[in-house]
C-alpha cells in the first residue's frame, strides 16, 4: 500500500521532471474534486514560525490560539486506528478559542465565524505553499490591508470553490504512484482480458476451435510482425474472415483499455471512500469526470500510441508500451 | 450537457464494435416477421441485430448477465408498438437500446414511451449503429436518463407527431465503456426513474368512445389515430396491447376482438359498481345512476329451494346439482336494458365465498366473492335465440353461455377476488352488443 504522507520527499530534480509531464487534466481533476491528503486542520497544525511571520497580526493570533487549544487537545485525543485525520474543531474548542482571542482584542460574532476565518487562513497557507515551491518571487505580501478600512484583500490564487487543493508535491506523488501502478495494472489487464477472451471463445460453437489459436496468432502479429492477412494460413485456418474477427487487435486493445480504467478507478475510488468523500463517489457526474480524465491520461500514456500502431499496420515496429507488455505476456505463454 | 470531444479522440478512430453473426440475421428475420407494417418490421429487424450483438459485447466484458425476461422485443405485442428495445435489466439498472442505420443527420430518435412510461423507462439509453452490410454494429454512445430529462427541460424539447423526441447525437457520451463502468461502480438509486402510478385513468363516456374508435381504425401506428394521452393508456396496458396485436394479425376475428377491446377498455377506464354494499342492503351512487334496483333482502333467506321466487328456483336447483348453493345472506339487484330494441332484464346476485365451495378455479387461501347473472326478457317474453351473456375479466373471457333452446332465461355464475372486475356484454346473434360498466366486489 502507499501512503500519501510519506516521510521521504522528492528531490528537486524529480519534482521538475514531473512538472514537465503533460498531465494537467488528471491532477487538476484530482485537486478540483477535493482529493486531499491533508485537511485544513492538519495544515494549520503544521504552521511554523516562518509562515506565521508572513501573516498579519490578526491571522497570526488566530493560528496561535488555534494551536493553543486544538493541538493541546490533539495530543490527548484517543487515536483510533481508522481516524487519523484531524476532525473539525468542536464548538467547545471554538468557544475556548474565541474567549482567548477576546483577551487579545479580537471579537468574533460566533464559533462558526471563527471556523470560517480559520479555514480562510488555511487556504492562504495552501496557496502560499504552491507559490513557494514554484519559486515565484512573492512580490506582494500574502495579504494587503486596505488602508481605508480594515478589510484585507487577498490575492486570488486558486479556484475559490476548492477548499483543499492538494499541494503540488502531493499531487505529483500521487501521479507517480499511479504511474508505477500503471505498469502492473496494464500487465494484469492484458492477462485477464486474454484469459477471459479465450474462455468465452470456447463457449461459442462457431469460434471454439479458434480459442487455441489466439496466442499463436498474437505471437505471429506482435512478435514476428506478420500482418493480419498472412496469419490465417500460418495458423492452418482457411476461413480468413473468422480469423480476423477473432484476432481483431482493435477490439483487444479496447478491452484492455477498459479493464485498465476499471482497475485504476477501483484504486482511486477506494481512496476516495477512505477520505470520507463517499457521497461524491456515488454521484454519476463525478464518476464520469473521473473516467474522462483517467482515459485522457491513459490514452496519452499508453493507448493512443498502441492504437496508432494498429492503424498503420506497420507490424514490424510495434514498440508501444502496450505492444511491449503484450509481447511479454505472449513470451510467458509459450506452449 | 454537450460532451467534450477531445476525450474521445481515440474513439473517433477506434470505435467500439461488435460482430453480427449469421444466426442474428435469422432471428432478426423471424422476430420482425411477427410485427405489422413495413416500417416497424424494418426497425424491429435493426433492433434485433443491435440487441443480439450488444448482448454479446456486454457479456464479454462484464460478470453481470443481462436479464432479458421482460425485454420488449421478444414479445410481439410490445415489439409492435415500441420502436426501441426496452426492459433489458443489468443488476438494478434498466437499459434501452436505440438501433439505427444511419447517424448522418446527427440526430437520434428516442420514443417518448421509453422515457416517460415507467414500464419502458431506462437508466441508460445505448445508441447502436447497425451496419448490416459490413456485418457489424458500432456502439456509438450512452445517455443517462437524468441527462436526457435535463436536456428536454432545458431546451423545452417538443415531442414529434410520431411520439418521439429528436435528440442531438452530441448529447450522447461517446465512450461506451462508461456504461460498463457505471454498472460496476454506480448504484441504480443515483438515477431515479419515473414510478408506476397504480391508479389507471378514468375516462368520460365521450373520451372512452373516442379512444375506442381510434383503436379500431384501420391505420397501422397508434400515433396516427390517438393522442399521446390516449396512447399512454394503451401502452401501459398489456391486455389492451394484446388485443390490439391480435386485432392487427388476425383480421378474421375482428368482430369478437372488437367486443374484447371494448371490454378491456371498460375495465381499465370506467368506474365499477361495488356489490359489497348490497350485502348491507345498500347501493352505491354509480349503481343507482345505472338504475340498479335492489331485490327484497329476504329473497334468498331460505334454506328451502321451493320457497324461492319462480325465476330463481330452477336456476338454484341446477346450481345445487353442481354443488353451488346460494346462501341466505346473498343479495341481488336487477336492472333493465335495451339491446337493439329488445327489452331485457338483468339480475345480479352476490355473496361471499367461503373457502370450501368447490368452484373449480378457487384458490384456497383468499376470500372471494360470487356473482350470479341472470338474463331474461322483460314482460315475460322469450329471449331471442342466439343471445349471448358474456362475462369477462381484464385477462380473459370467463363465461359466455349462448341461448340455444327456448329457455326463458340465460344465466352464469362466476367467482373472483374482491377487487377483480367483471364486465358483462350482452350480444345478439345479429352482431349488436352492449357492454355494461364493470362490477366488482370491493375496491382494494
Amino acid at each position: 500500500s502507499y501512503s500519501l504522507n510519506a516521510e521521504s520527499r522528492l528531490s528537486l530534480d524529480n519534482w521538475v521532471y514531473y512538472q514537465t509531464r503533460r498531465n494537467h487534466d488528471l491532477r487538476k481533476f484530482l485537486s478540483e474534486w477535493g482529493f486531499r491528503s491533508l485537511s485544513n486542520w492538519a495544515l494549520l497544525n503544521r504552521v511554523g514560525t516562518k509562515q506565521l511571520e508572513l501573516l498579519l497580526d490578526r491571522d497570526r493570533y488566530l493560528i496561535e490560539t488555534f494551536h493553543a487549544v486544538y493541538r493541546r487537545d490533539r495530543r490527548y485525543q484517543q487515536r483510533r486506528h481508522d481516524v487519523r485525520r484531524c476532525p473539525d474543531p468542536t464548538t467547545d474548542q471554538l468557544k475556548e478559542m474565541s474567549h482567548l482571542l477576546q483577551e487579545r482584542g479580537i471579537i468574533l460574532k460566533s464559533p462558526s465565524q471563527l471556523k470560517e476565518e480559520l479555514q480562510r487562513v488555511a487556504q492562504l497557507l495552501q496557496d502560499y505553499d504552491v507559490w513557494n515551491r514554484r519559486g515565484s518571487p512573492l512580490s506582494m505580501p500574502l495579504e494587503t490591508p486596505d488602508p481605508d478600512t480594515e478589510d484585507r484583500t487577498e490575492r486570488d490564487f486558486a479556484d475559490p470553490r476548492s477548499i483543499n487543493d492538494l499541494n503540488e508535491l502531493e499531487q505529483s506523488e500521487f501521479l507517480e504512484f499511479i504511474r508505477q501502478q500503471l505498469m502492473e495494472i496494464l500487465e494484469e489487464s492484458i492477462e485477464q482480458v486474454l484469459n477471459e477472451y479465450i474462455t468465452s471463445l470456447k463457449q461459442r460453437s462457431r469460434y471454439a476451435s479458434l480459442a487455441s489459436k489466439v496466442i499463436p496468432g498474437l505471437r505471429l502479429i506482435y512478435c514476428q510482425g506478420l500482418s493480419q492477412k498472412e496469419i490465417a494460413s500460418r495458423l492452418g485456418m482457411t476461413n480468413q474472415s473468422k480469423v480476423s474477427r477473432v484476432l481483431n487487435q482493435q477490439n483487444l486493445l479496447n478491452q484492455v483499455r477498459l479493464r485498465t480504467v476499471e482497475k485504476l478507478s477501483s484504486i482511486i475510488l477506494e481512496r476516495v471512500q477512505t477520505l470520507e468523500l463517499a457521497n461524491l463517489a456515488a454521484e454519476p457526474n463525478y464518476l464520469r469526470n473521473l473516467w474522462h480524465h483517467l482515459e485522457g491520461f491513459l490514452d496519452e500514456e499508453v493507448f493512443q500510441q498502441a492504437a496508432a500502431e494498429i492503424r498503420t499496420a506497420n507490424n514490424r515496429s510495434m514498440n508501444s508500451l502496450y505492444a511491449q507488455r503484450l509481447r511479454c505476456y505472449i513470451e510467458k505463454h509459450k506452449e | 450537457m454537450i460532451y467534450p470531444i477531445d476525450s474521445t479522440e481515440l474513439r473517433l478512430l477506434q470505435p467500439e464494435m461488435s460482430w453480427l453473426e449469421p444466426e442474428y440475421f435469422d432471428q432478426a428475420a423471424e422476430i420482425s416477421d411477427r410485427v405489422r407494417g413495413e416500417t416497424q418490421q424494418w426497425q424491429t429487424y435493426l433492433n434485433v441485430l443491435g440487441w443480439l450483438s450488444f448482448e454479446q459485447w456486454f457479456n464479454e466484458r462484464t460478470d453481470t448477465a443481462i436479464n432479458q425476461d421482460h425485454c420488449s422485443i421478444s414479445q410481439p405485442k410490445y415489439a409492435n408498438v415500441v420502436e426501441a428495445v426496452c426492459n433489458l435489466q443489468v443488476g438494478e439498472f434498466k437499459l434501452c437500446l436505440i438501433a439505427t442505420e444511419s447517424l448522418i443527420d446527427e440526430t437520434v430518435s428516442v420514443p417518448r414511451s421509453a422515457i416517460d412510461l415507467p414500464e419502458f423507462a431506462a437508466h441508460f439509453y445505448v445508441l447502436i449503429e447497425v451496419q448490416d452490410e459490413q456485418e457489424q454494429v458500432i456502439i456509438r454512445g450512452v445517455l443517462r436518463y437524468d441527462e436526457l430529462i435535463n436536456y428536454r427541460e432545458s431546451v423545452n424539447l417538443q415531442m414529434e407527431p410520431d411520439w418521439s423526441y429528436q435528440l442531438p447525437l452530441s448529447l450522447f457520451d461517446a465512450e461506451p465503456n462508461h456504461l460498463l463502468l457505471y454498472s460496476r461502480f454506480l448504484e441504480a438509486s443515483a438515477i431515479p426513474l419515473p414510478v408506476a402510478n397504480p391508479q389507471s385513468a378514468t375516462l368520460s363516456r365521450d373520451e372512452f368512445e373516442a379512444l375506442l374508435s381510434g383503436l379500431q381504425s384501420p391505420v397501422q401506428r397508434l400515433w396516427e389515430s390517438l393522442s399521446w394521452e390516449q396512447g399512454k393508456i394503451v401502452l401501459q396496458s398489456p391486455e389492451l396491447l394484446d388485443v390490439l396485436y391480435q386485432w392487427q394479425t388476425q383480421p378474421e376475428r375482428k368482430d369478437s376482438l372488437s367486443i374484447r377491446l371494448r371490454e378491456v377498455l371498460t375495465i381499465l377506464t370506467q368506474k365499477a359498481v361495488y356489490t359489497a354494499l348490497w350485502l348491507r342492503d345498500e347501493l352505491d351512487e354509480l349503481a343507482k345512476s345505472l338504475f340498479w334496483q335492489p331485490l327484497p333482502a329476504s329473497t334468498f333467506a331460505t334454506s328451502s329451494l321451493r320457497r324461492l321466487p319462480d325465476k330463481f328456483r330452477a336456476i338454484a336447483t341446477e346450481l345445487k346439482q353442481k354443488e353451488l348453493v346460494i346462501p341466505p345472506q346473498a343479495r341481488g339487484s336487477y336492472r333493465e336494458l335495451n339491446v337493439d330494441g329488445i327489452a331485457l332484464q338483468l339480475y345480479a346476485v352476490t355473496w361471499l365465498l367461503p373457502p370450501q365451495m368447490p368452484l373449480a378455479e378457487l384458490p384456497e387461501s383468499s376470500q372471494e366473492w360470487a356473482l350470479l347473472l341472470i338474463l331474461e326478457a322483460q314482460c315475460d317474453r322469450k329471449l331471442p335465440l342466439g343471445i349471448k351473456l358474456r362475462v369477462s375479466t381484464l385477462s380473459d373471457v370467463v363465461s359466455e353461455p349462448v341461448l340455444k333452446t327456448d329457455d326463458s332465461s340465460l344465466y352464469t355464475c362466476v367467482a373472483g377476488e374482491w377487487d377483480e372486475k367483471f364486465v358483462v356484454t350482452i350480444a345478439l346473434s345479429n352482431g349488436t352488443s352492449l357492454t355494461l360498466p364493470p362490477i366488482a366486489f370491493a375496491p382494494n
